[in-house]
């Protein structure tokens, strides 16, 4: 009986013990506050591609001047990203006045990009880290479409829009997203 | 038997002891948390949503001095960059553009055309080109970007620059931030920590 009771003693000593491990790691797994935000940070790079474009605007229309600003803002959100150990990558598509569309393929694949207007389509594909201007025929709608991210988008071409591509990659999270401003 | 069970018994006590010890002083102790880093982050997106997001870190420091939680410190920096653009025009020649020394200094080349064309830093090939498109290229610091052969292109150097308040950060760190694209594109950061 007196050995019994001590087998009872060390086996609710080892199953206490088990049980203050788990609720002690699962508490702190739930309030990591070392966790980097990069939800928040993907948000912020997502609306400011778009800010970029509003900047360019303000300082010139021309297809050339936008194409290098956004260079310059998707080489920047590179940047910072390397060094929050975060993969970066964007697509970047421009309505422009008199029927032009700017296509940034700011990512270190091949990419094409499909844009149909009045039942005429073209496309084109644009290599790793460069651009494209297309030309359009006349017509009010353009549908958009960026058949490697699944994209299909309609947009009203009579004035400047655009449709970006983000994406964010860590260790551990996966982040993409379409926007149409 | 019986004494080897009490040595047993005094060895898991023992280890339970220690391991709530190890646990529950960390718990204890304040640390920042997932809602702390949400009102910084909120904050710094009301700022910017009002345009009122500052120049520097200086700006940003004294912005957030009401906002920060008790008990915790905290730093910011902004990173941005300055820009300079050369048009290069050669044919069988040479040009060269100096470029100014900073923690990182790339450019960003938009080529019309070009035909071995030798980008050279300080007298040493960093780079041919041989088609129109968009080349990037890292610059190791202060020195001279020459441009030989035959292209025409723009040339549009980068300087990043970071500007950091001082703070000393230990422990357990929490960060916020947001990209704001408006008068060049610039990530302002706020990162906090128990004292």
């Amino acid at each position: 009986m007196d050995r019994l009771g001590q087998f009872f003693a060390i086996g609710a000593v080892v199953i206490g013990s088990i049980i203050i491990s788990v609720v002690v790691s699962l508490s702190s797994s739930f309030s990591d506050p070392s966790q980097t935000s990069t939800s928040s940070y993907f948000d912020s790079a997502v609306g400011s591609a778009s800010e970029a474009v509003e900047d360019a605007l303000d300082t010139g229309k021309s297809p050339e001047h936008i194409k290098k600003r956004l260079y310059g803002h998707h080489r920047f959100v590179k940047v910072v990203s390397q060094r929050r150990g975060i993969e970066y990558r964007a697509k970047h598509l421009v309505v422009l006045p008199g029927r032009k569309v700017l296509y940034l393929n700011f990512a270190p694949e091949k990419s094409t990009v499909n844009v149909s207007v009045s039942g005429i389509e073209v496309s084109k594909t644009v290599n790793a880290s460069q651009s494209a201007i297309l030309a359009l025929p006349q017509g009010d709608t353009y549908t958009v479409e960026i058949p490697g991210e699944d994209i299909s988008r309609s947009l009203d071409a009579t004035q400047i829009r655009t449709v970006v591509f983000t994406y964010m990659s860590t260790d551990s999270e996966l982040f993409r997203r379409t926007t149409v401003n | 038997m019986k004494a080897f069970v009490a040595t047993l018994e005094a060895v898991f006590a023992s280890s339970l002891l220690l391991l709530l010890t190890l646990t529950l002083v960390p718990l204890l102790s304040q640390e920042p948390s997932a809602g702390d880093r949400d009102v910084l982050q909120d904050d710094l997106v009301t700022l910017q949503d009002a345009g009122e997001l500052p120049e520097n870190s200086s700006g940003v420091d004294s912005a957030f001095t009401d906002i920060v939680p008790e008990g915790l410190n905290y730093r910011s920096s902004v990173i941005s960059y300055s820009s300079s653009s050369y048009r290069i025009d050669v044919s069988g020649g040479t040009q060269s553009e100096t470029v100014r020394q900073a923690s990182l200094v790339e450019t960003q080349l938009f080529v019309d055309s070009a035909s071995s064309l030798s980008v050279r830093f300080n007298d040493s090939e960093i780079a041919t080109i041989d088609s129109p498109g968009y080349r990037r290229v890292t610059l190791p610091g202060y020195g001279d970007l020459t441009f030989e052969g035959t292209g025409s292109l723009d040339a549009v150097v980068r300087r990043y620059t970071s500007n950091t308040t001082a703070g000393q950060i230990s422990g357990t760190t929490l960060f916020a931030s947001v990209i704001d694209a408006r008068n060049g594109t610039r990530e302002v950061r706020v990162e906090a920590w128990t004292g």
